[in-house]
């Protein structure tokens, strides 16, 4: 064996282990894949799109049971464009669904703001859809210094 | 349990407007789970915020229990002109509560 065969040898033998990783590792966890489950639903199995949905989060929360947020959408918000829904989730959760907000062009700016209960530390995802039929997904982490009850079942 | 609203009495035409209201409610479904300061009577959640101007639909959200207790809802809205603003909040067994607000314009 020479050295560029040597080489090649090598890295078939990375892209092997590679794969075998992956199909070692779960993809998703269960929960997110509960997620993944509502959001198709949601959109008729249409493809995600990145980028346009921000979520806003402390980085840290000391409650579990009042966590502010805020979900803002780049859109112009005119008549011919505009945002319809914003869906929020929290996969960790015992409830993952959080809210959805159905907007209009008469809001004049897509954003909106409450309080959820996050049960622990997670990734929070929102999924926003806008009046030509796309939709744009968002994701924000965020740690929960005191997990636990929060009051939902 | 009058639900709270903090909108500007008036604002100009074209103006985008925050729109910020509270209601005291437990977002809980079982009975004895309220927490110190919301209602114990709340048996279900609010299922339904829905604000109207003049009639017409602006803005809704539906809720969860995954939402805190006495939930926070703020969003945005451009001013037509001079109306009136209407916001309810119902629980799924029909149980609601509404605000009403007057806008003028300069």
């Amino acid at each position: 064996m020479n050295r560029r065969e040597f080489g090649k040898l090598w890295l078939l033998s990375l892209v092997g282990i590679a794969a075998a990783w992956r199909s070692w590792t779960p993809v998703a966890r269960a929960s997110e894949l509960d997620v993944e489950k509502h959001i198709a639903a949601l959109t008729n199995n249409r493809k995600l799109e990145q980028g346009r949905v921000a979520i806003e989060l402390p980085q840290i929360s000391r409650s579990a049971k009042s966590v502010p947020f805020t979900v803002r959408v780049d859109s112009p918000m005119t008549s011919s464009d505009y945002v319809k829904s914003i869906h929020l989730f929290a996969a960790e959760n015992d409830l993952p669904k959080v809210a959805s907000f159905f907007l209009s062009p008469k809001g004049g700016k897509a954003e909106v703001s409450s309080r959820m209960r996050l049960k622990k530390s997670q990734a929070v995802i929102a999924v926003a859809e806008m009046n030509d039929g796309t939709w744009f997904i968002g994701r924000r982490t965020i740690e929960i210094a005191r997990p636990g009850f929060t009051g939902t079942r | 349990m009058t639900p709270r609203i903090d909108i500007p009495e008036t604002a100009k035409v074209g103006e985008i407007i925050e729109i910020k209201t509270l209601i005291r409610h437990s977002m809980l479904s079982e009975p004895g789970s309220s927490e110190a300061g919301t209602d114990a009577q709340d048996l279900t959640p609010l299922k339904w915020f829905v604000a109207k101007f003049n009639n017409e639909e602006i803005f809704r959200t539906e809720l969860t229990a995954s939402l805190s207790a006495n939930p926070y809802i703020s969003f945005f809205f451009k001013v037509p002109g001079p109306g009136d603003f209407l916001f309810l909040w119902a629980e799924e067994s029909g149980r609601a509560w509404t605000r009403k607000h007057k806008l003028a314009t300069q």
